[in-house]
């Protein structure tokens, strides 16, 4: 597998604002690569410069390991953009719009008829074939929306938030599209808000912040990097201090918090911490109500390296 | 040819709205072509007054008085009755009845003073007019007669001598030869009626050129639209030589709609070199109109924007540029300020072509620069309109 886009040191400003700072990323073909970054992070920054929408001021950026600028039209014959805001015609209708902006890079009338039907029927928008946007649900615009990015078969998708006020019905359905796509060997680069999402679908993840990339790799090599391996919670009612203190020292604890009768004990790693604790409690003479164990999810992730969360 | 195909598409969706421009336009033009061809047949005519004479003397002169008053005014018969009077001029039957009394020619003969009667409806204007036109009849007769006229002599010569008329027209040239009537503010002069149709062409290809094309390029506008445009394989060269030639397509076919229009309402009055030369001067105005979309399309995001600005430019420059109001009205200094507007020099146009036979017949330098400046106008807009585009592309 070659690699579909590779960052070397890219610096953007906008004047006092470094908005990449010596960002670098590589992306394998045939990867769903989640960019996760809260607002201002450079997502969208580094997405310009990578389809060549922005000039930066240092750096390197190839796409299909050719260098990527806005006139490089033979590798943007691959690329399909789909936006975050829904950019159609109002004026057309469903069938109208992707055959637009397929044709923007498939001139033969032929085929381009067979990829605007099989983009409809990937977006099961064919009983909405003649609608036009006005006429169409929430969920069925992002559908339009995919498709209109899509439909000209590329080999690397940018998709930019493409559940943003989508219903979850909606949002299943696009998601199931996406690894389809990718299983087809489109490569995806995916923003998005919801961790669920990015967790569900994605192979490789990168977390930046202030225009850097501060991690990147799968989910598990990612909740590896953090210090919390798991948090377990149990419902007590009256949980004296000096219980607090030997909860504490429990292998592998490194915090515990008690609010509203709830007690979050933070482990680092380690195995049976579950079981270690019940025993605990039995042993303390400690009556406790549910008990239950969470492994770190996404949102661990980035909150402990980035300090915030990601709607920040 | 993607981007020009959807152009025209979604140009054709907007054809409702461009028809309903143009039919106001063709009901306006119409309209006021058949008031100037009405304006033109127009002479001042007096006013006949319904009158009738009594001729109680039983002379000549009384006759010759009701002859008088018959050249310009229409006789009636009626009983000579007071009550009859009453009666008629109550009901407007006359307006006037005049009372030659008894030994009336005698008196003049004589050199006497003897005053008609008369019956009028009061106070009224036609009644002070048959006034006035009895006494200076009575002056001229007496002064016949102290002349040494016989009265039937001198009562010939008055006849003749109140004939004499001052010919009136309703409005004077000011400025005969530069003036630009206008049938909608009651100018009146010799212009053929085609010359007020394409008096009205500015306006009309300004508000359809900006407030049905403009939107369209508002739409390929849109920030999000142009930014996935941006990322397609399509150079910005082939995408922004598409959207001219869409804009020019839908140019041309309200070129050649209105040329058409005015071939088939002025066929019997417009020469081959008047055609040519109306095409040449819509094309020039085609132009800056284009020129004035496209600045408009690439610097307003909303089409309500678009139709506001399409308001301001079509009448703006109507009014500024000698369209909707003649140019002899407006003083020195509005004068210079039209200098500035492209429809100024549209009408400079228009006046050098209008009434020619052929090729000969025009005013070739003034015709020339008036076309000149108004492609140098478009020029203008159009360079304008593509450093916006640039702009906002880089921007996107």
């Amino acid at each position: 597998m070659g690699k579909v886009i590779e960052i070397d040191g890219l610096v953007k400003r906008y004047k006092e604002l470094v908005a990449l700072d010596h960002f670098n990323l590589e992306i394998e073909e045939g990867e769903i690569f989640g960019l996760l970054g809260p607002n201002g992070s450079g997502k969208s920054t580094t997405i310009s410069c990578i389809l060549g929408l922005l000039k930066y001021d240092k750096g390197e950026v190839k796409v299909f390991g050719k260098p990527m600028e806005a006139s490089s039209y033979e590798s943007k014959k691959d690329i399909g953009v789909v936006l975050q805001n829904v950019a159609v015609f109002d004026e057309l209708n469903v069938e109208e719009n992707i055959d637009y902006f397929c044709g923007l890079y498939i001139t033969d009338k032929k085929l381009r008829k067979q990829y605007v039907d099989e983009a409809i029927e990937f977006a099961g928008l064919e009983e909405f074939r003649k609608f036009v946007p006005k006429k169409l649900s929430g969920g069925l615009l992002r559908r339009l929306n995919i498709a209109c990015g899509i439909a000209h078969k590329p080999k690397l998708i940018f998709m930019d938030e493409p559940t943003v006020a989508v219903d979850p019905q909606s949002r299943n359905k696009i998601l199931e599209g996406i690894v389809e796509l990718n299983k087809k060997g489109a490569t995806i680069i995916y923003t998005s808000h919801y961790m669920e999402e990015v967790e569900q679908i994605c192979s490789r993840i990168a977390i930046m912040d202030q225009g850097k990339n501060l991690a990147i790799g799968t989910k598990e090599q990612l909740k590896d990097m953090i210090k919390t391996g798991e948090t377990i919670q149990a419902e007590i009612l009256n949980l004296s201090d000096d219980i607090m203190e030997e909860v504490k020292s429990l292998p592998h604890v490194y915090k515990v918090e008690y609010i509203d009768n709830h007690l979050k004990v933070h482990y680092t790693k380690g195995q049976r911490n579950l079981v270690r604790l019940i025993d605990f409690f039995k042993n303390k003479d400690v009556q406790f109500g549910r008990v239950y164990s969470e492994l770190p999810t996404l949102n661990d992730v980035f909150l402990e390296i980035t300090g915030k969360e990601l709607r920040d | 040819m993607q981007t020009y195909k959807t152009f025209l598409k979604i140009a054709l969706k907007n054809i409702p709205s461009i028809i309903s421009y143009f039919i106001i336009f063709a009901i306006i033009a119409i309209m006021s072509t058949s008031q100037s061809e009405e304006n033109e047949k127009l002479i001042y005519q007096d006013e006949a007054i319904k009158f009738t004479v009594f001729n109680r003397d039983g002379s000549k002169t009384g006759e010759a008085i009701k002859e008088c008053l018959s050249e310009k005014n229409k006789y009636v018969e009626i009983e000579d009755n007071e009550e009859t009077i009453r009666v008629a001029l109550y009901y407007r039957d006359i307006y006037y009845a005049v009372v030659v009394p008894e030994g009336f020619e005698e008196a003049i003969k004589n050199g006497e003073d003897m005053e008609l009667m008369n019956y009028k409806v009061p106070d009224s204007a036609m009644g002070y007019y048959m006034d006035l036109t009895l006494e200076s009849y009575a002056k001229t007769l007496k002064g016949y007669v102290a002349a040494g006229y016989s009265i039937d002599e001198a009562n010939d010569e008055a006849i003749e001598t109140l004939k004499n008329t001052v010919e009136v027209n309703l409005l004077s040239d000011v400025e005969s030869d530069k003036t630009i009537g206008n049938p909608m503010f009651g100018a009146t002069d010799d212009k053929p009626s085609i010359y007020y149709f394409y008096q009205y062409v500015p306006y009309i290809f300004l508000a359809i050129m900006i407030s049905g094309v403009g939107p369209i390029m508002i739409t390929f506008g849109k920030s999000d639209i142009r930014k996935r445009v941006a990322v397609s394989s399509q150079s910005f060269k082939s995408y922004s030589a598409q959207m001219f030639l869409g804009v020019v397509t839908c140019g041309l076919a309200l070129l050649a709609l209105f040329n058409i229009l005015a071939m088939i309402l002025y066929a019997e009055n417009i020469s081959f070199a008047g055609i040519v030369s109306y095409v040449i001067i819509t094309a020039c105005l085609l132009a800056v109109s284009m020129g004035i979309t496209y600045l408009g399309g690439n610097l307003f995001n909303k089409t309500a924007t678009m139709g506001a600005f399409s308001n301001v430019v079509s009448l703006g420059f109507s009014f500024l540029g000698g369209i909707f109001v003649p140019l002899e009205f407006f003083g020195a200094t509005m004068k210079n300020i039209a200098r500035f507007t492209p429809t100024y020099w549209y009408v400079r146009a228009n006046e050098a072509i209008t009434g020619i036979k052929s090729f000969a017949d025009i005013n070739m330098e003034e015709f020339a620069l008036a076309c000149g400046v108004q492609l140098l106008f478009a020029v203008a807009f159009f360079s304008i309109g593509l450093a916006v585009s640039k702009y906002k592309r880089e921007a996107a």
